[in-house]
């Protein structure tokens, strides 16, 4: 972890490249979602001046894109906690080159989801009466405290594992970046005391931040399910909610990890093995959040109680029915056929059943907002909602500002954990103890096995 | 304590809409386009629904006049994350529009939906801006307002009932633009609590039911259905 | 850059102690205006022992290790 390896410098200088130096083709990249930043940017200040009457919102439909928006961030961020905290729970070895695109990928989406949310407010200037005046019966104060913890707690998780790999790269680097490092790094030198310090601090974090996250989101969910609209009065959306988000992250996290593949020639690390493992999840969570639809929107229509039933109707036979069973189609249908199959299970296919599943659930979290509120129980101010122009904006500004800023992180800090997977190199002796001491038998001493490198 | 509400005697509206415009020049409540108004963003703190059912000639036709249903248990307060809802000793559930931070939590958590936000800051025609009621207030853009009672009646009530050092009395004293402009007297409005008022006797009618009433929002207004 | 490595820790370890004090403010509102006391401290009983851990990592393992890194030579193998 410390000390001079060079020789290692060579297999992996392909983890060090993009930190190192940056190509044309990045800031190829980079300007065109910087221009649609940009411009959202800019729808954003027409929204300030002119009021939220520029959106397509009204009544009785008062939230639309931007509460989808910010369901659909904060979901997003479940990815790193599952792959990173619970498969480091668990000592799987193939989390080694997922967990940084992981962590990475939940902080930097969190800041999303808060801003949709500032973005819905139609007085921004008094946000902080929030902190002032708030009152915890309120569940968007839930909303406000635990993603507060899940973004300090995935903050300081991502942050911890880094350290080690900001040492490695402050050994390598020059000029400001050097500088940079050297204070993020925190004098890392692998001493003993300063790992067992870390390994117990992410330890502590791997345990603390699942029930962090799964609060996030059941949270989320209750700021729906604690009022009294039809079809959000629903017992089932705190696990619902988690469920989708859970879903949701993975696709995301398939997709980010497809593109820095590409871009930074990571196959050999992040090879179809791990593609598929991580396929193997998100066909469970696909079959996982059929379930919980399915379950949901039986109990709506056995009951038959009317103001359900009407919201029922809009949803799978009424307005909404092209977008509800597209979404059935793109959360369940086409994930389950391409990852059901071991031939089909392959990184491209992986990668389109991903892009479906990310379009698929932001249409679900649009069909669990617009049609309850186009449809209330009184039922004379049944409503309709279309997003303008200003909100499509904003939503692909924001966007292409998360990918954007995942890029600009990938150029600053080594987007594979450099570290652990050196780790990982050299730890294949106690591995294959561990594996030998779950079968039966005595612990019988392992014969070493040499690493074995590059394929 | 009092408690106010108010009974409306669905035989005596007529649907004549005075009680709507009488609460819309009380309370400053803004106008909008025609346009807007067909975007749903129309502001009637009061309004009356009409509701016709059947086909001729077995028709049925009601008028509903519809304030703020001043809930006993409201979800708007309890929803609210900066304390702009809030509920008065008295029952009577108003607004801080300095405080409000415009999420619209309120909006949606209101099953008979009698919140409106200001999509924009107000504008009235010239003719309108003269008309305006100098004892409340004009909202700027971004928050949410409701019919609360006209509460500063039931201020401007008190101060005056303060000189004479006595409360309130339970009818008569403060009554709501609305229940004041109704010509065919279907708006009834007083003091819950006080038997004598007329309100009271009526929300006890046999003929008396609330909107939406297994929810439990517990609503104070009354409304008597057709005999 | 000799006193800047302590910054890391002592901002996290601020932050951590600013959100315990703003949740201590919570409530203390929510007693004096007698609004949601309940749902105050039962959020306060789960996210302040949360925040106490943020604080223990801010100065067992982030200051901890800045400080060793400080010392020279260390323990154990450099």
């Amino acid at each position: 972890m410390a000390g001079p390896v060079h020789t290692q410098d060579s297999e992996d200088a392909v983890l060090f490249a993009p930190v190192l130096g940056t190509t044309r083709r990045f800031w190829l990249g980079a300007t065109p979602l910087l221009a649609m930043t940009l411009w959202g940017m800019y729808a954003y200040t027409l929204q300030l001046r002119y009021g939220l009457g520029v959106t397509g919102l009204n009544r009785p439909v008062a939230w639309g894109i931007y509460i989808i928006n910010f369901v659909f961030f904060i979901g997003i961020s479940h990815a790193g906690t599952l792959i990173s905290a619970i498969l480091r729970l668990c000592k799987a070895e193939w989390r080694r080159p997922i967990t940084r695109a992981a962590e990475a990928i939940t902080v930097l989406v969190l800041f999303f989801g808060l801003g949709s949310i500032i973005m819905d407010l139609g007085r921004p200037d008094r946000l902080f009466y929030v902190l002032q005046y708030g009152r915890l019966q309120s569940p968007l104060l839930w909303d406000v405290t635990s993603i507060t913890t899940y973004l300090t707690g995935s903050a300081l998780y991502l942050y911890l594992p880094l350290i080690p790999d900001l040492a490695l790269v402050r050994d390598r680097a020059t000029g400001w970046r050097r500088t940079l490092y050297t204070f993020l790094a925190l004098g890392w030198r692998g001493t003993t005391g300063q790992r067992r310090r870390l390994e117990r601090g992410i330890a502590v974090m791997a345990v603390m931040v699942i029930p962090i996250a799964v609060s996030v989101h059941t949270v989320v969910s209750w700021v729906f399910s604690m009022t009294l609209q039809p079809m959000w009065k629903s017992t089932i959306f705190g696990p619902y909610f988690v469920t989708g988000a859970i879903f949701s992250g993975i696709a995301a996290l398939i997709i980010s990890m497809a593109a820095v593949r590409r871009a930074y020639h990571l196959e050999n690390y992040l090879k179809p093995v791990h593609f598929n493992s991580l396929s193997l999840l998100l066909l469970a969570m696909s079959l996982l959040w059929f379930y919980f639809t399915f379950a949901e929107h039986l109990t709506a229509y056995y009951g038959g109680e009317l103001a359900e039933a009407i919201v029922l109707f809009a949803k799978v036979a009424g307005r909404w029915a092209p977008a509800f069973w597209a979404m059935a189609v793109l959360n369940f249908v086409i994930p389950v056929a391409i990852l059901a199959n071991g031939r089909t299970r392959t990184v491209a296919g992986s990668v389109v059943a991903s892009a479906s599943v990310v379009v698929g659930m932001w249409l679900e979290r649009y069909l669990i907002v617009v049609p309850t509120l186009a449809n209330p129980r009184l039922p004379y101010e049944r409503g309709f909602y279309a997003p303008s122009w200003v909100e499509v904006s904003i939503t692909a500004g924001a966007v292409s500002f998360f990918v954007l800023l995942y890029m600009v992180f990938t150029k600053l800090f080594p987007i594979i954990s450099i570290w652990e997977v050196r780790e990982g190199r050299e730890g294949l002796v106690e591995a294959q103890e561990r594996m030998v001491s779950y079968l039966p038998g005595p612990v019988a001493p392992v014969t070493p096995v040499t690493p074995t490198g590059r394929r | 304590m009092a408690r106010w509400g108010m009974v409306i005697d669905l035989d005596r509206c007529t649907g004549c809409q005075a009680c709507v415009v009488a609460c819309k020049a009380e309370n400053n409540v803004p106008v909008v386009s025609p346009a807007q108004a067909q975007a749903g963003r129309l502001m009637l703190w009061m309004t009356v629904i009409p509701e016709v059912e059947g086909e001729f000639p077995r028709v049925r036709a009601r008028f509903t006049p519809r304030p703020c249903m001043q809930c006993e248990n409201p979800p708007c307060v309890k929803v609210c994350p900066v304390q702009a809802m809030m509920k008065s000793p008295e029952g009577i559930v108003s607004h801080v529009f300095a405080r409000c931070i415009g999420c619209r939590f309120c909006v949606q958590a209101c099953p008979y939906g009698v919140t409106y936000f200001n999509w924009q800051a107000p504008v009235w025609p010239a003719d309108l801006r003269e008309a305006l009621n100098p004892d409340f207030s004009v909202r700027p853009t971004g928050v949410v307002e409701m019919c609360d009672f006209c509460h500063h009646r039931l201020q401007h009530a008190r101060e005056m009932a303060r000189v004479d050092e006595r409360e309130v009395r339970g009818e008569g004293e403060y009554v709501p633009a609305c229940v004041q402009a109704c010509p065919a007297g279907a708006l009834i409005f007083g003091d819950l609590e006080d038997s004598t008022t007329a309100a009271s006797r009526l929300a006890h009618s046999p003929r008396a039911y609330r909107l939406l009433e297994d929810l439990g929002t517990a609503p104070k207004v009354y409304y008597l259905k057709e005999g | 850059m000799e006193r800047a490595w302590k910054a890391i820790p002592l901002s996290v370890a601020a932050f951590a102690l600013a959100f315990i004090g703003w949740m201590i403010r919570m409530l203390q509102l929510a007693w004096i205006r007698n609004d949601s006391w309940g749902f105050t401290v039962t959020v306060a009983s789960v996210v302040i022992p949360v925040f106490l851990v943020y604080l223990w990592l801010a100065l067992y393992v982030l200051w901890g290790i800045a400080r060793e890194g400080r010392e020279p030579g260390g323990e154990g193998q450099p």
